[in-house]
């Protein structure tokens, strides 16, 4: 995994194979419909691919930050982010920010509780008063 | 002229009855709130507050949407400057050059010259607007296809110039952005292209939940892997521009309010496009362009000047037509209908007060948005100063809360968080941001306008129309002449 | 808990039980979703009978509800997801069964009971006034002469407008070309400014607009407010007699059948009002009432069409 995160080029390899899949799927379904909305999505890709190979074949000199701990520490907030969105549809929105907001917070390495746990209600109170009062949308 | 005066003077009798000003307020301090909240468009916070006013006299409710579109206008400053996050597409720009100066320890600088702007682009607007909105009203119809496409090719250009990083790379990012822009409904065939069977992107990609991922999110994400220590920030100044910053910036300020303004009068190009042109037109004009994208003051002027004109611009073809100049006049349009009335020339004829009571409203809105945001800023400064330890999670908070409002659904916030990652990828390798975005904003009006050209006499009509040759060849030099002189654009 | 206590607080259940199911509906605030944002027709048409209802007939809120999105499909994901209780109703047009049709989801409109139609807009063309076609001959005339060239704008392709106008090009005997725009307004806006021809609307979005003319009408009679156009049968064309945009309102198919009837008579009572009624032909619509097999009828009709077309 870390392997992945460390080429520099790894990001362009993967932009250069989505276009490159997304012109042969584009350009093949210009050939079976009769209309010509994939047209303009097929050039696209095509230019996709040319410039992102160009981009994969020359060597930058420029460097790049080395992956650390903390890239996976991006990562941890993200799974942990979107499993936040997950609970959110599944148990609530309050309960689930409750829930959510301190954990973010921990993973970043804040530990005063009070700050954490002032700030979590704080949001919450104003959400409400914002979103489900003043605005009518509720949020679940 | 007299008569504008007199009928002026009519229209502030309606805002200097309690009623009357209790709802321009209430309607400055909801817009900047809109605004400011990211998820929330101006046309979406005036489209909420039209229940509201079923029960108002339609004088007062209108004073009321006007003032908070103008607000809204100003406050997506707000976010885009001290978190990244714009509120509005509209302050898209304003994020990449506010959110620089604030990572500089200058906020304060940033978002007061973002009030200030703000005010007096929307003043200029306003003015427009009353002295000349008859005779600009022709000005929207004509633009078509052809114009629309070469308008937005020259919007697009300015992007061009955001390249620090290598023109591939920033190729492939607006590449990027214009194929994300075709996901979606196909409006000339019916058909669906690329939703892989998510019933949340047969609109196409959300634009918002998009935006806030690419700019806060993927900036959140960055910052956390940089920094091998969340702390403070520690130095921090919140000082505001003074006098004489801010009379460097007149000319900026009264060229991209004229701009923001026009732009604004061509229906279907609002206050977002208005905002790309000026600041591209700023750099052109700047004698400092290397700092645009590095915390340029003339580029959050430009900007913020010209999505705040552009409000008054957008209300020429409204108020004088009856056709819409942008999404938020599409909801005023619904709410005339609501109450009874139709925009339109009738309507100077059969209820001239409420004409002039919005353009009376429109005046004052910009100095009470002056006046409240000034004040606020103390309050913004407050919040961002807050640890990075517990801003941060806010912030995702914030976002993801924001994309769920968009449509009430939690797909786009599943969709703000992909974004956010995959900026964040980008990002760590070297892609920009802000091309990748603006071609998002600007792929469909491309790609759509292009094909419309195609159905109504092929490519030819993009250079035999005049406006649309004129547009072209601008674009054109816009992006060949610094190839030319072999002058990168901002030197590294 | 004594067998006394229990026994008469099982009489008082069975006592009260009936009086709660003739309970006049609705006890609880009801819901109108509608598939707009705020000011689009469906909701401005579902604001109207919300007030009329409050100001008359209901003692609780009724909400009107957006949820904009995937052409339809957001709120009607939504009101299926809604409690069976007859509490939700749906602001329906027949806009929205052509999109729904055209994303495949129309057997979902199976799980609805459509309660009424209550508006309907003519279809009509229009032309701005100056641009040298001063009736519907002028128009075809024109069409054959630009042989296929002459520009029709309106919303995406496939949509009712869309429709209409393929109709319209095959009784007419010519062919065109469709413009489409984001939205109908979009559209107009096009041919105001001389980049279209004609576009397809209805009555109303002439109002306050004077360089605008209609060509024909799809009313069997000529509307009274505009009474020097022609209809569509006047000129020949009866096939394209009785087009027209409707609004009305549906609920959960499973909802119960007292409440279902219910509603309806409410609807009815809002249709008979004479602020309905004004308000309704001060906006250059049709006040209808129309429910039960007809109604069905037509929507089947509306889905067959979208389905024959075929992109």
């Amino acid at each position: 995994m870390s392997l992945i995160i460390k080429s520099e080029n790894s990001l362009g390899a993967v932009i250069f194979l989505s276009g490159l899949v997304t012109a042969v799927f584009a350009f093949s379904s210009l050939q079976s419909s009769t209309s010509n909305d994939m047209l303009f999505p097929a050039v696209l890709a095509l230019l996709l691919t040319l410039v992102s190979l160009q981009v994969v074949i020359k060597k930058n000199s420029e460097s790049y930050d080395k992956t650390s701990r903390n890239s996976l520490r991006v990562l941890l907030i993200a799974c942990v982010s979107a499993f936040y969105i997950y609970l959110a549809e599944a148990m609530g929105y309050y309960p689930a920010t409750a829930v959510s907001l301190p954990l973010l917070a921990v993973i970043l390495g804040y530990k005063k509780i009070f700050p954490v746990v002032f700030v979590t209600v704080l949001w919450l109170a104003s959400a409400y008063l914002l979103f489900e009062k003043l605005l009518q949308i509720s949020l679940g | 002229m007299e008569t504008i005066l007199l009928e002026l003077l009519q229209g502030f009798q309606v805002i200097f009855t309690p009623a009357g000003f209790g709802f321009l307020m209430l309607g400055v301090i909801a817009g900047i709130a809109f605004g400011a909240t990211p998820g929330i468009s101006p046309s979406t916070g005036v489209a909420l507050l039209v229940p509201f006013s079923y029960s108002m006299p339609p004088a007062v409710a209108f004073v009321f949407f006007v003032a908070a579109y103008q607000a809204a206008n100003y406050g997506g400053s707000i976010t885009a400057i001290s978190i990244n996050a714009p509120g509005t597409p509209a302050a898209i720009v304003t994020a990449i050059d506010g959110y620089e100066l604030t990572k500089q320890g200058k906020p304060g600088l940033a978002l007061g010259t973002a009030v200030i702007a703000s005010a007096l682009g929307g003043f200029i607007g306003a003015l427009i607007l009353i002295l000349l909105a008859r005779p600009l009203a022709g000005l929207g119809l004509l633009f078509g296809p052809a114009e629309y496409f070469s308008l937005t090719l020259f919007a697009l250009t300015t992007v061009i110039g955001f390249s620090t990083k290598n023109r591939l790379k920033t190729c492939t990012a607006i590449l990027l952005g214009l194929l994300l822009a075709t996901i979606g409904t196909d409006p000339f065939s019916g058909n669906l292209r690329f939703t892989l069977g998510l019933s949340g992107l047969y609109d196409g990609v959300p634009l918002i939940p998009a935006m806030i991922g690419l700019f806060a999110l993927a900036e959140i994400f960055s910052q956390i892997e940089s920094n091998l220590e969340l702390k403070k920030i520690s130095t921090f100044s919140g000082k505001l521009p003074g006098v004489n910053t801010l009379l460097k910036l007149k000319w900026a300020i009264l060229r991209s309010s004229v701009l923001g303004t026009l732009i604004g009068i061509i229906p279907g190009a609002g206050a977002t496009i208005a905002s790309f042109i000026s600041y591209g037109e700023a750099r052109r004009f700047s004698k400092k362009k290397e700092l645009f994208g590095r915390g340029s003051l003339e580029g959050i002027t430009s900007s913020e000047a010209a999505n705040s004109s552009s409000v008054g611009g957008a209300l020429v073809p409204l108020l004088s037509l009856g056709i819409p100049g942008s999404a938020t006049d599409a909801v005023l349009l619904g709410a005339f209908s609501l109450h009874g009335l139709t925009a339109g020339p009738e309507l100077f004829k059969s209820s001239p007060e409420i004409v002039y009571g919005i353009f009376s409203a429109l005046l004052a809105a910009n100095l009470l948005i002056l006046v409240f945001g000034l004040a606020g800023n103390a309050l913004w400064l407050k919040l961002i100063s807050i640890p990075q330890g517990l801003l941060y999670p806010l912030v995702i908070v914030l976002c993801i809360t924001g994309s769920y409002t968009v449509n009430g659904t939690f797909f786009d916030s599943g969709l703000c968080l992909a974004f956010g990652v995959f900026g964040w990828l980008l990002k760590r390798n070297g892609y920009p941001l802000a091309p990748l975005v603006m071609a998002l904003v600007l792929g469909s009006m491309l790609e759509m306008n292009l094909r419309r050209v195609l159905l109504m006499g092929g490519i030819k009509l993009l250079f035999v129309k005049p406006i649309s040759a004129v547009l072209l060849t601008v674009a054109l030099l816009a992006v060949a002449l610094p190839l030319i002189r072999k002058k990168p654009y901002l030197t590294p | 808990m004594s067998f006394t206590k229990i026994y008469f607080t099982f009489l008082t259940v069975i006592l009260l039980a009936p009086a709660t199911l003739l309970a006049e509906y609705p006890e609880r605030p009801v819901k109108i979703v509608v598939y707009t944002a705020p000011g689009g027709l469906i909701d401005i048409t579902a604001r109207k009978v919300a007030d009329i209802l409050k100001k008359n007939f209901v003692k609780t809120p009724v909400i009107v509800e957006n949820k904009k999105g995937a052409g339809g499909v957001t709120a009607l994901s939504y009101v299926l997801r809604r409690p069976a209780d007859g509490y939700t109703l749906f602001g329906v047009t027949n806009s929205l069964i052509t999109k729904i049709t055209a994303l495949n989801q129309d057997s979902r409109l199976k799980k609805l009971t459509f309660l009424a139609k209550m508006v309907k807009d003519y279809e009509c063309l229009i032309t701005r006034k100056n641009s040298g076609i001063s009736n519907l001959n002028d128009l075809i005339n024109d069409a054959k002469q630009k042989n296929g060239a002459q520009l029709w704008a309106g919303p995406a392709a496939g949509g009712k407008d869309h429709l209409f106008a393929l109709k319209s090009w095959k009784a007419f005997g010519i062919k065109a070309r469709w413009i489409p725009y984001r939205s109908g307004a979009e559209a107009l806006v096009a041919v105001m400014g001389s980049h279209a021809d004609v576009y397809v609307g209805n009555p109303a979005d002439t109002a306050g607009r004077e360089n605008l003319k209609i060509l024909a009408v799809s009313s069997s009679n000529r509307l009274p407010t505009f009474s020097d156009v022609p209809t569509f049968g006047e000129l020949g064309f009866n096939t394209l007699t009785n087009e027209a945009i409707w609004r009305g309102f549906a609920i959960r198919a499973d909802a119960p059948d007292s409440i279902k009837q219910s509603v309806k008579d409410l609807l009815k009572k809002v249709s008979s009002t004479k602020e309905w009624q004004e308000k309704k032909k001060k906006n250059y619509a049709v006040p209808i009432f129309e429910t039960g097999k007809p109604l069905l009828d037509c929507i089947l009709a509306e889905i067959k069409r979208r389905k024959a077309f075929s992109g």
